[in-house]
């Protein structure tokens, strides 16, 4: 398969800072170094608890926030790989890169301007990288809205006159408008209710199909992200812990914290009670994570090396990554 | 066992620019004692108002149109109607019998105020004559080392807190400075207290946290402490308002087993509002599903996830995503009707599948279809 992104060793500090002059005294370890493909034409879902460092991921992707050290490759058609970090912003509007790499954000409320009209907020993104008639923009606009399951009269109004559900329609339509490789949905369905988020991954998958998108599935919600993505990567305190193919990561998790994860959901079902591990405490705050593996104050299976040594990324199946030290044991350990 | 709580006929509308919004349109329900009762439902269908009409904390521009809510108190069975009661009752009623644990922990505490005398205040609220009598029985015991003076004003103000904490003469002397500081010993108390039931609920070391103030806290340990506040005077009844819907699933799981571990031993019934149907699976006994404020299927929890007969019940279970799930995920059409229009008739007809000519024209009725499973539907009760 051909790769779309690489993210190779990405890092994003936010500074705090102190003291009288108002130095830098720390850094919130937001992403702490981690290493992601993303192939081209599929849906990675991203995972994992509040404030592990999932959204950060992609909005350094899209480039919303500048990476403090890393690369982020993007491979475009035929072309040799761009490494969006170093390009500044009016370049990455100049060669186009801006309309390729799209977003939808997690509350479609607060991500749209209340005071623009449907159609302006739509044909925005177009008008910065295409100049069109407006007789073209309108069509252009109005086959975007069909393409959503929306209607021509919707495009005369302002965004509180619609539901959750259309809102993140127009979201979705904003983020198509320039036609882009990949688009970071960023928990796009968790302001939504079950069934409006039914009809919501639906769209996507469509959209999936006939466009030929790549989606960043960013999202806590394991069962939405089993269902729409075909690989998933599971995060913790800034580092990507598990990396596998969607079935065989719920069949056959091999990380402790996808175990406990993966252990946690409720599942709407009464026959299947599974055994659960419970993890102790919360996340650890980024500005001091533990030594050694990130996990192991919360880890039911620590051993001592684990407090000492960070574990790296290594394979133990068919694009199957894990970062544990006691990846080969664990499942006799369970 | 025997009945806790009977909802009958409750309306509430709140009155808002657009026309009333008939939030809830006659629901009825009764919770037994020791269950867990389980509300779901969609975003609006007025979850939530059910649960805050119940404590009467629904405010303006909402107003209870009629209904009753009977509440069998323990001590006599001859059930109180909430809703007549006076305000006096409801203040004692409310954090002390029932008592409510609010969606969001970040509104819920008052970020100015330290988690101590935010979980204190229930006790010093509702418990104050049994915290004298405490006292009482502590300063007579030869450990004590107050000032022999002290001691007697104290015992004096404490004999009268153990018989009525709402005396005169407290109020008189709490108005005069040196003497009015009796009522520290009784916060130190309220304290003591919090920070048992802090410790209760597995926060560690609760001495410290009894000091801090929310922002210090993580939101999990943000959800216990307002846990805390809800169980601090023993309630018998206690309503959970989306209790776990903003926590990540690791917490949701640990807050969950700590609501069933307490239910075992503290609280009687919980009445679970949520909008998570694996919540539902993993800790009600009994469920009740709303849509655009009417019930429409109340049964046990093993038949409304095995045998759903509800259309809307039906449709509820297919669009969540499952683990075993393969196939397309099933959505329904259309949206949740505005409810200040809400459709005549049936209010889920111009979504259901199964509509039939009656569906718009007579509001159906919660029926009783098989042993302890109700439903509200037209089509149901044409096959039987």
């Amino acid at each position: 398969m051909e790769k779309i992104l690489e993210l190779k060793n990405l890092k994003k500090h936010y500074p705090v800072l102190g003291g009288v002059f108002r130095r830098q005294i720390n850094a919130v370890k937001a992403l702490d170094g981690i290493d992601l493909d993303i192939y081209r034409g599929e849906c990675l879902g991203l995972v994992g608890e509040s404030g592990c460092g999932k959204t950060t991921t992609g909005k350094t992707i899209v480039k919303l926030h500048e990476a403090t050290a890393g690369e982020i490759l993007f491979h475009q058609n035929g072309d040799t790989a761009v490494d969006i970090t170093r390009l500044s912003r009016s370049r990455m509007k100049k060669t186009g890169l801006r309309g390729k790499l799209q977003m939808v954000f997690q509350d479609p409320t607060t991500s749209m301007n209340p005071r623009m009209l449907v159609k302006n907020i739509i044909a925005e993104p177009i008008r910065t990288t295409e100049n069109l008639s407006s007789r073209a923009m309108d069509d252009r606009v109005r086959s975007l809205l069909n393409l959503v399951g929306l209607n021509d009269f919707h495009l005369l109004r302002y965004p509180h006159e619609f539901s959750g559900g259309q809102r993140q329609r127009i979201a979705v339509a904003r983020a198509i408008a320039t036609e882009p490789d990949l688009i970071v949905l960023d928990e796009p369905t968790s302001a939504l209710d079950v069934s409006v988020q039914a009809q919501i991954l639906g769209l996507l998958q469509e959209l999936q199909e006939k466009l030929g998108m790549t989606y960043l599935f960013v999202t806590h919600h394991l069962l939405v992200v089993k269902y729409i993505s075909h690989r998933l990567a599971v995060m913790y305190l800034g580092k990507v812990v598990e990396i596998a193919k969607t079935g065989d990561l719920f069949d056959n998790p091999v990380h402790p914290y996808t175990l406990a994860l993966l252990s946690a959901i409720p599942e709407p079902n009464l026959s299947q009670k599974t055994r659960r591990i419970m993890l102790e405490g919360d996340v650890p705050s980024p500005l001091d994570p533990p030594t050694g593996c990130r996990f192991h104050p919360r880890c039911p299976f620590t051993a001592e090396q684990c407090r000492v040594t960070e574990p790296v990324m290594e394979e133990v199946g068919d694009g199957h990554l894990v970062a544990c030290h006691r990846k080969h044991e664990i499942k006799g350990l369970i | 066992m025997g009945k806790l709580i009977e909802i009958k006929e409750l309306v509430t509308n709140f009155n808002t620019y657009e026309g009333v919004v008939k939030a809830l349109n006659g629901v009825s329900l009764s919770i037994d004692q020791g269950i867990t009762f389980g509300l779901v439902g969609e975003s609006g269908c007025g979850k939530s108002v059910t649960a805050r009409s119940i404590m009467r904390l629904i405010q303006p521009p909402g107003v209870i149109v009629s209904g009753e809510v009977l509440f069998f108190d323990d001590e006599s069975q001859t059930p109180v109607d909430l809703l007549q009661q006076s305000e006096a009752y409801m203040r004692d009623c409310c954090g002390n019998k029932i008592s409510m644990i609010f969606q969001e922990p970040n509104a819920a505490l008052n970020p100015t105020f330290t988690i101590g005398e935010q979980v204190s205040e229930s006790f010093l609220f509702h418990q104050v004559s049994e915290m004298s009598a405490k006292i009482l029985d502590d300063l007579s015991s030869p450990a004590d080392k107050t000032v022999i003076l002290w001691k007697s004003w104290l015992r004096f103000c404490f004999r009268i807190a153990a018989r009525n904490p709402g005396s005169p003469i407290l109020k008189l002397v709490e108005r005069i400075p040196l003497l009015k500081g009796w009522k520290r010993r009784l916060k130190k108390e309220a304290i003591q207290r919090s920070i048992d039931i802090i410790g209760q609920l597995h926060i560690p070391n609760p001495e410290q946290v009894v000091n801090n103030y929310p922002h210090n806290l993580s939101g999990g340990m943000k959800q216990r402490i307002v846990i805390a506040i809800a169980l601090a005077c023993h309630p018998v009844l206690l309503i959970a308002d989306e209790a776990t819907s903003n926590l990540d699933v690791t917490v949701q799981a640990q807050i969950l087993e700590l609501l069933v571990e307490l239910k075992k031993t503290v609280i009687s019934s919980i009445l679970l509002i949520t909008h998570d149907l694996g919540v539902v699976a993993e800790t009600c006994d009994r469920v009740g599903v709303m849509y655009a404020g009417s019930l429409c299927e109340v049964a046990d929890v093993k038949d409304i996830f095995e045998r759903p007969l509800h259309p809307y019940t039906r449709a509820l279970l297919n669009s969540v995503p499952k683990k075993t799930q393969t196939d397309k995920l099933y959505s329904i059409e259309g949206s949740v009707p505005n409810l200040v229009t809400p459709p005549s008739g049936c209010r889920f007809h111009p979504r259901c599948p199964l509509r039939i000519e009656i569906c718009d024209q007579q509001e159906p009725d919660l029926v009783l279809h098989r042993e302890n499973h109700l439903v509200a539907c037209h089509a149901i009760s044409e096959e039987e």
